[in-house]
């Protein structure tokens, strides 16, 4: 299946971006009690080193809070009865097809906040590597990996009469 | 049918093992414990003894009588253990490998061990059954287990003879092994003569002045120290795990026998093979050496057990590599690469703003801590360490790439695909086109705009690294090697 080949990507379940917004929060919060616990601790030339370590927090903490966003803008996939298609990465950007006949197993996961927000994860076990689908609707990823399922007895199928 | 028990030899075996294993820390409780009083020390050093030789010496008398084995036309079943019992049913039919293993204190027993795996993803980096008895039963279950293993019905397969060595790893070949190694030290001794130097200059003896001279004579003495032992280590260990390094076929089995104090013999059929990589460290390379390996499936690459499960080839001369291909495995010798990398910027683009961030973050947090403590002086050392060794780092990831832009390629046939990648350290897989999962296309928004993108490919194979990436090469050969997967 090559790239000039049309398909109609989908997008994440837009939960998605609560779980990961408050993972990064949480990181974040804990920064940032560091960085008050260290200026109270510390006696000596605090504004100089409130500024100091006020920067390095920046650079470290601004990138937490943009990324989700950028991250699940940029995550697509789509599958059919041959192929799974996944479209992710925000700079290095990553395609990939998996052909359905390779799929070894099939796994849903579901985090506490996933729980909470009605979403789970797909994870594609080949002989291979492991390939997942971040977070879709619990129902939704229920009915994927019964569509896989059928797709890979399909091709199995296929195989067994070809042979 | 009943279980055959394992011979009583290892009984003697266990506790002859357990004995000294019990002996250092007695002997240790005598070194290190205070007092003057030789009775008390020999008491305390004889119950230390006895409390840790009595139970092994019991878990060998229980480990005989409880543990077993049986080989059927179908299947093999062990038994093992006395507390946490396993027993392991493998049928003749999944068994992928088969390996005898006889250590250098078995050897005294007449024992050995017959390792039996099947191949299973999940136990990649442990044998299904191991069965340890009397030597002359493990051979004889070593010749049955092969030869009803490569049956496909009840018939038994004439047993043909191995055919002569194809390969043997010479002494010249171990010399050259252990010298090339040795080149490579070198350089870690260089760097640590100058580390041992600068540092016993800045921080002088309490109540000394700095001496060059006496820091650089110290440098010395312990840069060719560690220089020497690691010689000798090195003469050592490959002379142990390479004696009588030897690669023979048989129909569509290879086998692979290495080892002085533990003597392994892999066998495994070819199909198992799911690539072969030819590796070489700069050093290696500056010489035209290669060395050849495996990616047998059931097997974890870097297995401690002597030289790894899948070398095929320590060190030849690159080349000789596919005339010893041609003699072993004709179906992954080696094509010349179709398609080479575009780009040389991109190998280091990342690499130079990833190198700045991490300057500024590191001269961010020496600030923040030399304003903390009040020690300024740690700026100036600190800084010039970590931007020394950053700096250090930039300059060496710029002549990896360059030598990596030269060497990233990928060549393929209707059978098979040769993917070349590396820098100082360099790789070139073989994978036959069956054993392909998926390829993955990796860019940027910037590289995509210049039609360079890199590629990820993904195989069939149970080892923790299952993908090869090769980087900075055409756009459209993205949908030319998606020809190659099979839908």
């Amino acid at each position: 299946m090559g790239k000039g080949e049309e398909r109609k990507m989908k997008k994440l379940d837009r939960n998605v971006l609560k779980v990961w917004y408050i993972r990064k929060i949480i990181l974040s919060l804990i920064l940032i009690a560091g960085y008050i616990a260290t200026i109270v601790c510390i006696q000596e030339n605090v504004l100089l080193l409130a500024v100091v370590l006020g920067i390095l927090l920046l650079i470290l903490v601004v990138p937490l809070l943009i990324w989700p966003i950028l991250q699940y803008n940029r995550y697509q996939y789509s599958y059919d009865e041959r192929h799974i298609v996944i479209d992710s990465g925000v700079i290095f950007r990553h395609h990939i097809v998996i052909p359905v006949r390779q799929i070894q197993d099939l796994h849903t996961i579901q985090s506490p906040f996933m729980l909470l927000f009605k979403i789970s994860g797909i994870i594609i076990s080949t002989a291979g590597s492991n390939f997942s689908i971040s977070a879709v609707k619990a129902e939704d990823g229920k009915q994927m990996v019964e569509d896989f399922e059928n797709y890979l007895n399909d091709r199995l199928d296929e195989d067994e009469t070809a042979q | 049918m009943k279980m055959k028990r394992l011979s009583k030899k290892i009984i003697g075996y266990r506790i002859f093992l357990g004995f000294f294993i019990s002996l250092f820390p007695a002997l240790l409780v005598i070194i290190m414990m205070e007092t003057s009083e030789k009775a008390v020390l020999i008491l305390v050093s004889l119950a230390v003894f006895v409390l840790l030789f009595f139970p092994q010496v019991l878990f060998a008398i229980l480990y005989q009588k409880y543990s077993g084995y049986l080989l059927t036309e179908k299947e093999v079943i062990s038994i093992r253990g006395v507390l946490f019992r396993k027993k392991s049913n493998l049928l003749l039919s999944k068994i992928h490998a088969v390996n005898k293993k006889q250590g250098l204190f078995q050897k005294l027993f007449s024992l050995a061990s017959l390792h039996i795996d099947s191949g299973s993803t999940n136990t990649a980096a442990l044998e299904e059954v191991v069965i340890e008895t009397d030597e002359k039963e493990i051979d004889r279950l070593y010749e049955l287990i092969k030869t009803g293993h490569t049956s496909s019905s009840a018939e038994v397969m004439q047993e043909v003879e191995f055919k002569d060595t194809l390969f043997h790893f010479s002494g010249k070949g171990k010399f050259s092994y252990i010298l090339l190694n040795a080149i490579s030290f070198l350089l870690f001794s260089i760097i640590l003569f100058f580390l041992i130097s600068i540092v016993y200059y800045i921080f002088p003896d309490e109540g000394q002045a700095p001496n060059l001279m006496e820091g650089i004579m110290l440098a010395g003495y312990v840069s060719c120290g560690a220089l020497l032992l690691f010689l000798i280590g090195e003469a050592l260990a490959v002379c142990f795990k390479y004696h009588h390094f030897e690669v023979k076929k048989k129909a569509e089995e290879l086998e692979i026998s290495y080892g002085l104090f533990v003597r392994v013999k892999n066998t495994f059929k070819l199909s198992r093979i799911r690539a072969v990589e030819i590796t070489s460290t700069f050093f290696q390379r500056l010489f035209g050496f290669v060395a050849v390996k495996l990616q047998v499936i059931g097997y974890v690459d870097g297995q401690e057990n002597g030289a790894a499960i899948g070398v095929l080839i320590p060190l030849c001369r690159r080349k000789d590599v596919n005339q010893h291909l041609q003699e072993i495995l004709p179906d992954y010798c080696t094509l010349n690469p179709e398609f080479k990398s575009k780009s040389y910027f991109p190998f280091i683009s990342y690499w130079l703003m990833f190198t700045g961030i991490l300057l500024l973050v590191f001269n961010l947090i020496l600030w923040g801590a030399a304003i903390a403590i009040s020690r300024y002086d740690i700026l100036f050392y600190g800084g010039l360490w970590i931007d020394g060794i950053l700096l250090f780092c930039l300059i060496g990831k710029c002549i990896s790439a360059l030598l990596e832009k030269s060497y990233t390629g990928i060549g393929y046939d209707t059978d098979k695909i040769v993917l070349y990648r590396g820098g100082f350290h360099q790789e070139c897989s073989i994978i036959k086109l069956k054993n392909l999962i998926s390829i993955e296309d990796v860019t940027t928004v910037h590289r995509k705009k210049k039609g360079i993108h890199s590629y990820v490919v993904h195989y069939r194979t149970n080892a923790f690294k299952n993908e090869v990436k090769v980087h900075m090469l055409e756009e459209n050969l993205y949908d030319e090697l998606q020809k190659l997967i099979q839908y």
